[in-house]
């Protein structure tokens, strides 16, 4: 269901339109999806992905009731990205693409599971961002791909 | 066939569709009707191309050639839409077709606030504090027939905090 889901909302004109614009789209140079793994490509500015596409890996189990996981991926390596490579420059960049928080296993966002428990105070303060099940995963690209672009 | 997109009044989603080649004006109208599930005796709905133009009745439906300007249709009761939007305490009205985008609008908004689009790159229009008009949303989508008004914010993205 998860899957069919995902599916489902990727073939849809808002995730189809960011592709068409060159916005994002799936790893195309290997299986994009194994599930619930999938590899997306996000357009950045150049000081903050030098090639101007920043990889992530998303975790999608039990997509869309549950938040994606997002995490910066080395593609060539198939793991996290190192560290020192992650984007960083900017003071709204920052807080969000932290390494150094939660062992660099994901996104500091309201959309992302792993930084949801604890902050319930983001359900008020972004209620735009805080991840709820009508959510599509363009809403967490979206988010990624203004943040890498300003 | 031809592929194509609807969007609706006061509705969010976006049906894509395919259609017959020689579809027209009415069979679009028809499908829109019955992808948005609108009532028999709801009121005269008018046909938008994506933009500003109203697609004339007994026209053919637009052959789709780039799925992002071509084929994107928005059926309305409303003949304008009118913004409030307000940035910085002051707040500037305008009107726009009900299938103008929302990187129209943002641009239109832009340059009443006398903004770069330079300066711009952190600013997003919002329609409530849950929504934000993404480029590719219609204003058609979040106004309804009865006052035929949306209020727009104009806002920074919020910095993320602890």
């Amino acid at each position: 269901m998860d899957l069919l889901m995902f599916e489902k909302h990727i073939s849809e004109f808002e995730f189809q339109h960011g592709v068409e614009s060159g916005m994002w789209g799936l790893h195309a140079e290997a299986p994009a999806i194994t599930w619930p793994n999938v590899t997306i490509w996000v357009q950045a500015l150049a000081k903050y992905c030098p090639s101007e596409k920043c990889y992530f890996r998303l975790v999608l189990d039990d997509y869309p009731q549950s938040a994606p996981n997002a995490c910066p991926w080395d593609i060539e390596n198939n793991t996290v990205l190192d560290t020192a490579s992650w984007p960083r420059g900017s003071a709204k960049l920052y807080p969000v693409f932290n390494p150094g928080w939660n062992h660099a296993q994901g996104l500091y966002a309201p959309f992302d599971r792993l930084a949801i428990p604890g902050h319930d105070g983001w359900k008020t303060q972004y209620p735009e961002y805080y991840w709820q099940s009508s959510f599509k995963v363009t809403a967490y690209l979206n988010f990624i791909h203004r943040l890498l672009n300003t | 066939m031809k592929k194509v997109y609807l969007h609706g009044e006061n509705n969010r989603d976006v049906k894509e569709i395919e259609v017959a080649a020689n579809a027209d004006h009415n069979l679009l109208l028809e499908l829109f009707k019955r992808e948005f599930q609108i009532a028999e005796h709801a009121g005269d709905y008018v046909l938008y191309l994506q933009e500003d133009e109203i697609f004339p009745d007994g026209t053919e439906v637009k052959v789709e050639v780039e799925i992002i300007h071509r084929g994107h249709y928005h059926a309305h009761r409303c003949k304008e839409i009118k913004a409030e939007v307000t940035y910085n305490g002051q707040t500037e009205e305008f009107k726009f077709a009900p299938a103008a985008t929302g990187n129209k609008v943002l641009k239109t908004v832009l340059s009443k606030f006398k903004i770069a689009p330079a300066d711009a790159t952190d600013l997003l229009l919002k329609v409530n504090d849950e929504t934000i008009l993404t480029a590719t949303d219609h204003i058609g989508s979040f106004v309804g027939h009865h006052d035929c008004k949306v209020c727009l914010l104009l806002v920074s993205d919020k910095l993320i905090q602890g």
